[in-house]
Formats: structure tokens, C-alpha cells, sequence
């Protein structure tokens, strides 16, 4: 049997439930399309935030640190990709010069890395203590906007992802098990005219990941128009806090639309949900199941 | 020389036993009939035949083989070679055409398209249902219909053809012509023929009886079986 045979085979499956696959495509669409925007949203608005606080720095990042002992601050603003710096006259301008005569300055150009060495968690491994050593970010805030949002992510998006992914795992599960005991002439045929219990598993799952692939194209469209819909929305409330909050900086487009890496693990974790659920549903394929059915049929 | 022999079958459904202690052998080429009341157990008794349902206790041999026996890949191989399966009600795939629910089997087991597509031409032009090939099921009439699901279960060349009420939804002329059908490929190609039916039509070209009553299953076999012949089919349907 050649791709091309199977993925027609899983597809008729679709045709012949459509009303039940829509269904299942559109549940599981909504529940994940209703993460992906959330995610989607917020990264716009932390996009839009950082994009107003880096606006004195051009987006880089400058953390004046003190420790007793410098080497370790040396050490470490090398290893998270820091560049030390001494400061000019006009940029010592309203800054503490008895703090920075102590201190060592330097930039980091991304926020992640930089967010890594102002965060210590490697205090342990290097053996120093976390509490004396100081480290501030001077010209703006774009440390604290991101771990905000880092926090937000660590806090709400990424339980909700699990809870998500577990009730997804449980509704194609459903499916398929109910798929299965009522398409059982189809299944009784397949095998009678010289299905292999491999093929029957292959075509079953291929009906799920089309199931899955329609579902995330749904989700991500759904995502897109609830991200859509929010900025036009905020549009106006966003600028004037933005405006607000960072005078100084230029007003900038607060478009509610970003991506990142956790969009991509939750279309991922779509995925998983398949091979999860179809391993959930192998007793069905089973000669023992096979004759219950034809029987119950 | 049999091609089934069943021994000491014993099936039972929870506390409902169907079958006790049944003993019977089918010699090859034969025309075998199985007749019985509604919920006797002439389903059940093709199911365990042809392997989709595995007794309690006894032993099932087809063409030599034990089939509660077979290891997985062997009975597979026993679906694609040894029988082929007309299901009750013209089991097609109403989404495929004739021709894609013909050659069905065929994709299963691996046979090139080319090669496929033509043994369901020649089976098509037999059966005489070449002009249907591209048509959906819906579209085609219900002796079409059987006629292709006949065509499915002899594309891999099976030794046996187990059709569950095959004429149950035809009309009395086309039940006919599928009867005829079943005996032209039985005298031609030798190929062993059970048939559960209620039809005493059926019975004109049984080789062999079995009434299954009362959890037995008794065998008459018929000395002059009134089997159609060539000409009598061709008459019909200018086919075979």
C-alpha cells in the first residue's frame, strides 16, 4: 500500500463521519485556537511593551552589577554573552557615581541571555551568593516587562497548555474508540479482504493526524482572528497607557499579534495528542474486539 | 478432497451457545448452502470459516491449514488468497467508485495498479459490469452492485467464496442472475462456493445442504445439483 493509497483510505474516513470529524475538528481547534491566541496576544503585547521600554537603548539591555568579588561578575557577564563597557560622560548623567565606581557595567544585546544573568540561577554552581550580588538595569526596564510575562507564561499558559493537551488526548481518544466500534463493516471488510492489523492501524491513524492537521490549521486561524480582533479593540486604550507609561519614547503601533516558541510546542503538543490517543484505542484492533463487534453488529 | 473440515466446534456467546460439538468437511469445488432460521447461526458459521470469528473449542482446517493457528502474518496471507468475503447487503465503499472498491484488496496486498486495475477490467467484463466501473454505488442498481462486491472477493483468486445472503436485496431476476453467477465461477474456476441463505432459489444449485437448527449443524449432500449452466448465464447477462 502506497502513501498516496493510505491517505486516501484515512480520508474516506473523514468523508464518511464528516459530521463527527468537523465536530471533533472544530472542539479541538477551539480549545487549542483559544491558547494560541492568548499566547499570540501576549506576546504582541510584550512586544509592544519592550519595544516602548529598549526604546532609550535601541532594544539594548545595560546591567550595572556588584559583588565582592569581581571575577565572578566578570566570569559570568562573559558567559551569558555580556559585553563590559565603561560608561560615557552624558550617559553617567543622573546615575549614582559612587555606585558605578564600584560596579562593573555591561550590554547585553539579547534580552533573553541577558534576562539569564540577571535572574542567578546558576548561583549554586558557581558558589557565590545570589542575595549580595546586585545587578541593575540602567536607561530602562525591559528586565522587568520580561520577566512579567516570563512569570505569566510560567504561571498561566503553560498549565493551561497541559490541561488543554490532557482533554484533547481524552476527546480524540473518544473519537476514535467511537469511530471504531461504528464503522465496524468498514473494519470487518478491510480485514476480510486482506488488510494487515499494521495497515488498519495505519489508516486509522492517518485519519487522526488529518484530524489533527485540520485542527491546527483551525486553531491557528482562530488564534489570528482573536489577536486581530483584540488589537483593534485595545488600539486606542493600549496607546494611551504606552504613551502613559513611556513618555519619552515615540508612540508605536501596539499590534497584539507575536510569536514564539510556545506557539510552536503548543501545535506540537497538538500533535502529540494523535500517537497519544491512538495508543489509548490499540485494544480496539484487536481479533478479540474484532469478533465482539461483528457480532454486535 | 475437503477443502474445510470443522471439528468438534463448540461457539457460544456468554451463556447462548450457538454451536455444539459440530463436525463437517466441504470438498473442494463445491456449492454449499446454508439454511437456516433467522439468528440460527449462519452468519456466525461463515464467520468462523473464514476466520473473523474463533470458536470456543474444536478445530477449524481450511486448505490444510488450522486457522485459530495462524500466526498473524499467515492469516492475513489466509484473507488475501485462501477466501473471499461477499458481505450481506453489498458492502461497497460508497465514497469509491466500482472500480476503486474492486481493487481494494488488491491495494492491500501490495499488487502494482497497472496489474490490478486490469484484473478488475477482466473481472468486470465477466461479470458484466464494465460500463460501471467509474460509477459510485449509488448509482448503480442493486444486481450491479453484488456483482461488483462478487468481483472484490475474486480479485486475489481465492480458493473460497463465503457470501453471506447474497440475494437478500435483489429482485427474484436478478437473485437469479447472481446465483448463476456464483455456479459459473464454481464449474470454471473451481473455486469452493458457501452461501447463507433463506432463498430456496439458492438450494437449485446447492452441491450441498447445511441446515444449521438447534446448535447442530446437519449436511445433506445433493446428488444432482440443478447447477446452471454457461449458456444459461450468458443468456442473462451475456458474460460469463
Amino acid at each position: 500500500m502506497t502513501i498516496k493509497e493510505l491517505f486516501k483510505l484515512s480520508h474516506r474516513e473523514l468523508i464518511a463521519y464528516r459530521t463527527r470529524s468537523w465536530a471533533t475538528v472544530i472542539t479541538i481547534g477551539v480549545l487549542f485556537g483559544l491558547l494560541l491566541a492568548v499566547i499570540v496576544i501576549v506576546q504582541g503585547l510584550e512586544n509592544a511593551a519592550l519595544r516602548y521600554a529598549g526604546n532609550a537603548t535601541n532594544g539594548v539591555i545595560y546591567l550595572v552589577s556588584s559583588y565582592k568579588n569581581n571575577s565572578v561578575v566578570l566570569e559570568r557577564i562573559g558567559e551569558f554573552g555580556g559585553e563590559i563597557i565603561t560608561l560615557a560622560d552624558d550617559q553617567k548623567a543622573g546615575l549614582n557615581e559612587e555606585i558605578l565606581s564600584v560596579a562593573i557595567v555591561a550590554r547585553f544585546s539579547s534580552l533573553s541571555r541577558a534576562y539569564e544573568y540577571y535572574s542567578k540561577s546558576d548561583a549554586k554552581q558557581l558558589h557565590y551568593s545570589s542575595e549580595n550580588y546586585q545587578i541593575v538595569e540602567l536607561f530602562g526596564n525591559q528586565i522587568s516587562v520580561y520577566r512579567y510575562f516570563c512569570e505569566k507564561n510560567k504561571d498561566f499558559i503553560r498549565p493551561i497548555t497541559v490541561a488543554l493537551m490532557i482533554v484533547s488526548v481524552f476527546i480524540l481518544a473518544f473519537t476514535m474508540a467511537h469511530l471504531i466500534t461504528s464503522s465496524t463493516k468498514t473494519f470487518v471488510l478491510y480485514r476480510s479482504i486482506g488488510a494487515s492489523k499494521s495497515q488498519l492501524l495505519l489508516i486509522y491513524f492517518g485519519y487522526l493526524l488529518e484530524l489533527c492537521i485540520r485542527a491546527a490549521g483551525f486553531a491557528i486561524l482562530l488564534a489570528l482572528i482573536l489577536a486581530g480582533v483584540a488589537t483593534t479593540v485595545g488600539w486606542n486604550y493600549l496607546s494611551d497607557q504606552f504613551t502613559t507609561t513611556f513618555p519619552d519614547s515615540p508612540a508605536y503601533w501596539p499590534v497584539l499579534i507575536g510569536a514564539n516558541w510556545r506557539c510552536v510546542w503548543v501545535i506540537i503538543g497538538m500533535f502529540s495528542v494523535t500517537p497519544i490517543s491512538f495508543l489509548l484505542c490499540l485494544d480496539q484492533f484487536s481479533n478479540r474486539k474484532l469478533a465482539q463487534k461483528l457480532k454486535g453488529d | 478432497m475437503d477443502i474445510i473440515e470443522l471439528h468438534d466446534i463448540r461457539k457460544q456467546y456468554g451463556d447462548r451457545i450457538v454451536f455444539q460439538d459440530v463436525n463437517l468437511t466441504i470438498p473442494v469445488g463445491s456449492f454449499v448452502v446454508v439454511r437456516g432460521e433467522s439468528g440460527a447461526g449462519k452468519s456466525t458459521l461463515l464467520n468462523l470459516i473464514s476466520g473473523l470469528e474463533i470458536p470456543n473449542s474444536g478445530k477449524i482446517v481450511v486448505d490444510g491449514k488450522d486457522i485459530s493457528e495462524l500466526a498473524k502474518i499467515e492469516r492475513t496471507d489466509f484473507y488475501r488468497h485462501e477466501v473471499g468475503i461477499i458481505f450481506q447487503g453489498s458492502y461497497l465503499q460508497p465514497q469509491f467508485t466500482l472500480m476503486e472498491n474492486i481493487t481494494l484488496p488488491g491495494v492491500f496486498a501490495g499488487m502494482p495498479e497497472a496489474e490490478r486495475n486490469a484484473k478488475a477490467q477482466q473481472l468486470a467484463q465477466m461479470l458484466g459490469i464494465t460500463e460501471s466501473l467509474s460509477h459510485l454505488p449509488s448509482e448503480v442498481s442493486g444486481g450491479q452492485a453484488e456483482r461488483a462486491c462478487i468481483a472484490r472477493a475474486l480479485l486475489m483468486d481465492p480458493k473460497i467464496i463465503l457470501a453471506d445472503e447474497p440475494t437478500s436485496n435483489l429482485d427474484e431476476e436478478n437473485a437469479i442472475i447472481v446465483l448463476k453467477i456464483l455456479n459459473a465461477i464454481r464449474q470454471q474456476m473451481g473455486i469452493t462456493i458457501i452461501v447463507a441463505s433463506h432463498s430456496r432459489d439458492v438450494s437449485r444449485f446447492a452441491t450441498q445442504i447445511l441446515f444449521v437448527k438447534n446448535k447442530l449443524v446437519n449436511s445433506e449432500v445433493v446428488e444432482l445439483a440443478l447447477a446452471a449452466s454457461e449458456g444459461e448465464v450468458n443468456d442473462n447477462q451475456g458474460a460469463i
